[in-house]
């Protein structure tokens, strides 16, 4: 019928839920670096065990955070063409390249057993990567985020970088995801009142890349002028104060941080080697 | 004596446009100011005033002079930090000011600045989340806060650093009229504790509570002094872009009828004690009150069960709107008020199609929303001018921006089309129509938004907050444009926290509370019948307190939408008692 503007709504990817769950509860830096480690063994895992292993660990996870799995799921669907797309070309990829126990034809076209194993691995493994990444952003708000990573990334400041400034960078980063979604709501709302049409999906590709370039350019102006008061109220709030830098949850670990993360690296050698 | 908190001397500063011009901001401020102080700063869209401000916290620095805070120089940039500890400020769009992602970080992002430990700064957090009603917000995310929510995070940000001087920078236009009291209330309180306070507004009934207003023009200071002082002169206030406090205004036209009245009240509390009795013997109220209803005209939008839930299903969700129902006739101008969320633009989008009744039915002139082939239809059928719709811009030039509609609608004679719309709103084609959006004031943005919406000749017109952020100049000629447009028979739905502004425009008022409509008739009737409206953040305009009073005091007055017929009543009930005498 007509177009939904509620882009809020597509970009579960990036939002933080403040629930209050046995995960969420969890000290800041066992929980990035658990998920950095799973993230890892999923990346290097070889086999499809190890993968459904972490498909599996990933839905009890987010039974746990007590998220729906429905709205995490939802959050995978505008990713599945790209997906697919790069499932198909591994699959025939590889195909071309190796041998299989079996082979098909379609004129030039061609799929064996490895080129099939091949791409459903990378299909499993995209899928199970983007799960426990959105993982990630529901259960560590971006603050937790960045006090994990000014924590972790200490020992750089012996070759001059600073963690702080690396951390503060992705902050700012991470909260313009939901703005960003709100400005262009608003810009599309602004334009369709005019007239504009979204979402009716006619026209080639080259026209409906046209019609977005309207509503990126403001988005574009409109995102460089709230950063720029950004910047100035991080600025006024005293930012560039070279002080310490304590900061307003410094809990320490409990047990059960270090249960879950010792269940976390147990996981991820698991899913290495599975 | 002890030097001033804030002292800048001879401050020259200019912005460089795209192509290489200077533009000068201000030029040559002189300025004290003292420690404990209270200032208004006013002036018309333009007039430098957050320029001013910003040099304040060096967040700006001078092009020429000097400008010290407690007897450091904003140009030492080691003084930085110390100065940005004192001086605070809250900017205009609260959302832009928000740094983490949870309410109590972001709190506490200034005091980890300072290095703190992290026992005082739990503890100042959670006394200041306190003290600004956000305690049980504090694990939400901030963009999902309400407007009101949000700038009392924003104060709460700056406020836990206790700077001596606070600056509030546009700061209560998102706030609803209770909304805005409640906040000055609590930095006046904080004021009287010794904190100087520098207030940026374009209200003038806000700049009275100063004990001081600075006025300024062109990049200048043209008044400074007590609001008694600064407010005398009500031409030289005109002249600057401004208007003088509507109770002063008001006072000095009944003045002119009946001296009894008081002359230079600032305070609405001042005119309203002030109110004489009634000199003569009063006839019988029903006598007087007359009760003006006309015929209803043919209903042009219809709105039956409307609910609405924003995110629905998903942990996220929200209750916009349930079981809403409103009529609005034809030529009718219809006010919707109510607290910051309580569900106005929602309604309002709901009106043109951008939202779709997920449950109810909207019938907007002869389309059915919920049985609707193409939408399009109704959005030329009713126009929507969007919150901060400058915002919202996507061409370059103004002439462009307004043809931007017609075009798309296929209109033939695209010129004239623009030139009629610019004109409507009292721009002249030719002298705009090539002007760059960025360079035009706040006001003329404002004019061209408004333009570009009217290009589809609309029968209906929707206005979110429209006279939010405008100076009182720009109100004044906004109110006259809509006036005219309700002339013209087009109807218009307006969401608004400032119904002082547009009382002379509305027929009737439909009060939102919570996603529902809790009242609906005209503003004499809800008004008259002094019903509660607090909860919906709503403040009773003066015209209407003034009218109870003079009632209550024994005039024979009716009541009566704007000053010019008020001042007609009190001038016939005095010739009323001058006929019984004879």
């Amino acid at each position: 019928m007509s177009e939904s503007f509620e882009y809020l709504r597509l970009i579960s990817l990036g939002q933080y839920l403040p629930l209050d769950s046995i995960i969420h509860r969890r000290e800041a830096r066992v929980k990035v670096v658990a998920l950095l480690s799973i993230l890892m063994a999923a990346v290097f895992s070889t086999h499809l065990p190890g993968l459904v292993l972490a498909l599996i660990a990933a839905l009890v996870v987010l039974r746990l955070a007590r998220i729906g799995w429905g709205y995490a799921l939802r959050g995978l669907l505008p990713s599945l063409p790209f997906i697919l797309l790069l499932m198909g070309i591994q699959m025939i990829w590889v195909s071309y390249r190796e041998a299989g126990a079996w082979e098909m034809h379609w004129g030039w076209l061609r799929l064996n057993q490895s080129g099939v194993i091949a791409g459903g691995l990378l299909g499993v493994r995209f899928v199970v990567l983007l799960l426990w990444l959105m993982l990630g952003s529901y259960c560590i708000s971006s603050t937790e985020m960045v006090r994990a990573l000014r924590q972790l990334l200490r020992p750089l400041r012996c070759v001059g970088i600073s963690s702080r400034d690396v951390a503060m960078a992705v902050q700012v980063a991470l909260r313009f995801i939901p703005y960003l979604a709100l400005m262009l709501e608003r810009i599309a709302k602004a334009q369709a009142s005019r007239g504009a049409v979204w979402g009716t999906r006619t026209g080639g590709l080259a026209a409906r890349v046209r019609q977005l370039l309207p509503l990126l350019i403001p988005l574009f102006l409109l995102t460089l002028r709230k950063a720029e008061t950004l910047a100035l109220a991080i600025e006024a709030r005293g930012y560039s104060n070279p002080a310490s830098e304590d900061s307003l949850k410094c809990p320490p670990w409990t047990s059960a941080d270090r249960g879950f993360l010792g269940i976390a690296l147990g996981l991820a050698v698991a899913i290495l080697l599975l | 004596m002890a030097e001033p908190l804030i002292r800048i001397s001879n401050l020259h500063f200019q912005y460089q446009t795209p192509d290489g011009k200077a533009l000068p901001a201000l030029r040559g401020i002189n300025l004290e100011i003292e420690s404990g102080d209270y200032v208004a700063l006013v002036g018309a869209n333009g007039s430098g005033k957050s320029t001013l401000v910003r040099h304040l916290n060096a967040l700006l620095l001078p092009d020429r002079g000097d400008v010290w805070v407690d007897g450091l120089n904003t140009r030492e940039v080691t003084a930085h930090p110390l100065i940005r500890q004192r001086v605070g400020m809250v900017f205009q769009f609260p959302e832009d000011q928000i740094v983490a992602s949870v309410v109590e970080d972001d709190v506490a992002f200034g005091l980890e600045n300072l290095g703190l430990s992290s026992e005082e700064i739990r503890q100042r957090v959670a006394e200041m989340l306190q003290t600004l009603g956000l305690w049980e917000h504090r694990l939400r995310p901030p963009h999902l806060l309400s407007a009101g929510q949000i700038q009392r995070l924003a104060l709460a940000g700056v406020l836990v650093l206790r700077p001596r001087c606070l600056i509030l920078d546009e700061a209560t236009t998102m706030l609803d009229p209770q909304g805005r009291l409640r906040l000055l209330a609590l930095v006046e309180a904080l004021n009287r504790e010794g904190m100087t306070l520098i207030h940026v507004t374009h209200h003038m009934e806000e700049a009275v509570r100063a004990r001081r207003v600075i006025v300024l023009h062109q990049g200048e200071v043209a008044l400074d002094g007590s609001p008694a002082e600064v407010f005398a002169d009500a031409d030289r206030i005109r002249a600057l872009g401004l208007e003088v406090p509507p109770a002063l205004q008001l006072a000095q036209q009944l003045h002119g009828v009946f001296a009894g009245f008081p002359a230079l009240p600032l305070h609405p509390e001042e005119l309203l004690a002030g109110v004489p009795r009634y000199p003569h013997t009063h006839p019988a109220h029903s006598e007087v009150l007359n009760d003006h209803r006309q015929p209803s005209p043919a209903l042009v939008i219809e709105v039956r069960d409307l609910a609405h839930t924003y995110l629905q299903g998903t942990p996220l969700a929200h209750i916009a709107l349930q079981d809403v129902h409103l009529q609005v006739g034809e030529g009718q101008a219809v006010a919707l008020v109510g607290a910051t969320g309580s569900g106005k633009s929602t309604l309002l989008q709901h009106l043109n199609g951008l939202l779709l009744p997920q449950r109810g039915r909207v019938r907007v002139g002869p389309y059915h929303l919920d049985a609707l082939q193409d939408v399009r239809l109704v959005r030329r059928y009713a126009g929507l001018l969007m919150q901060n719709p400058e915002m919202q811009f996507f061409e370059t030039y103004v002439g462009d921006e307004v043809a931007f509609a017609p075009r798309l609608m296929g209109v033939k004679d695209l010129r004239e089309r623009v030139r009629w719309a610019l004109e409507m709103v009292g721009l002249d084609f030719e002298a705009y129509k090539d002007r760059l959006l960025f360079t035009l004031s706040g006001g003329e943005r404002r004019k061209v938004a408004l333009a570009s919406v009217l290009a589809m000749q609309p029968k209906v017109l929707l206005l979110d907050e429209p006279t939010a952020g405008l100076d009182p100049a720009s109100r004044r000629e906004l109110l006259l444009n809509l006036q005219q447009f309700k002339a013209r028979g087009t109807t218009l739905v307006i969401a608004t926290h400032h119904l002082d502004d547009l009382l002379p425009l509305i027929d009737g008022i439909e009060v939102l509370f919570k996603g529902t409509v809790q009242v609906e008739g005209t503003p004499e009737r809800i008004f008259a019948e002094g019903l509660s409206l607090e909860s919906s953040g709503l403040v009773t305009p003066l015209l209407y307190r003034v009218v109870q009073r003079l009632q209550q005091r024994g005039w024979p007055v009716p009541w009566v939408n704007d000053e010019r017929q008020l001042v007609h009543a009190v001038a016939a009930a005095l010739r009323m008692g001058y006929e019984r005498i004879v």
